[in-house]
């Protein structure tokens, strides 16, 4: 039983350490992160700058807010809004699909 | 509305710093219904090498910053308390909404050429009036019957 999870392990280790040197996973990568600035870029002005600021700068929402001097509430809103609208163009990239 | 975005960005705060537990996860899969799995949007941007290379310099440099003259909040308290010269408003004032020293060359130029321009002197005036040629008088232009103007 043991051996069994050790094994099972070991197999996961060598399947995601393959999956990231697979060229067909990395030039995926690639053109997702492509689509991704793409669809970034026709966000509304505000959505985009607050999305950039906290995952790509990693700011806070509370240093967002500060910052385009509008409420945490309407940062979170802007933010979980731009979610919804890039994983909706983006469908075609979602992992489980 | 506001209280499920309350509770869907504190746990997301916790799927990214790994300290979720198994309940959570599971009201974190069912608030994020039609958004992309595995966080794959987030973690690309987190994950950029551009940013990474960025956030290193940007630690090194407030830390360097914080160092030298204290933490930013002290720095606001300095600026918000005037104390840092020539404040906005003055600056503001100062700062001429109109490009006036376009509109003064431009003056200059013009005061240069039709104000000051030097006119005649009273001995070419004299000259000018004494011309008999630029008075009106009688018709005295007669021709000869060769010329080529009859």
């Amino acid at each position: 039983m043991e051996v069994r999870k050790i094994m099972d392990t070991e197999s996961d280790t060598t399947r995601i350490v393959n999956r990231e040197l697979d060229p067909m996973h990395s030039a995926e990568e690639q053109l997702f992160k492509q689509r991704l600035f793409e669809e970034l870029s026709h966000l509304n002005q505000d959505s985009r700058t607050a999305f950039i600021m906290k995952y790509h700068e990693g700011y806070s929402i509370e240093e967002i807010a500060k910052a385009l001097n509008i409420k945490e509430g309407t940062v979170k809103s802007k933010l979980f809004y731009a979610k919804q609208v890039l994983s909706e163009k983006l469908e075609m990239f979602n992992p489980k699909n | 509305m506001d209280k499920n975005l309350d509770r869907y960005f504190e746990l997301e705060e916790k799927v990214f710093t790994d300290t979720i537990s198994h309940v959570e996860m599971d009201e974190w899969k069912t608030l994020n219904e039609g958004i992309m799995n595995d966080n794959r949007i987030e973690n690309t941007l987190r994950n950029d090498d551009v940013n990474s290379t960025r956030l290193h310099v940007k630690i090194k440099l407030d830390t360097a910053f914080e160092e030298k003259f204290g933490s930013d909040n002290q720095f606001n308290d300095v600026h918000q308390n005037n104390v840092i010269p020539f404040p906005g408003k003055i600056r503001q004032l100062l700062a001429p909404p109109i490009n006036w020293a376009a509109i003064a060359s431009i003056a200059a130029v013009f005061v240069v050429l039709f104000v000051l321009r030097p006119g005649p002197s009273f001995e070419e005036n004299t000259a000018l009036i004494a011309d008999y040629s630029l008075h009106y008088g009688p018709d005295t232009t007669s021709f000869s019957q060769d010329s080529i103007l009859y």
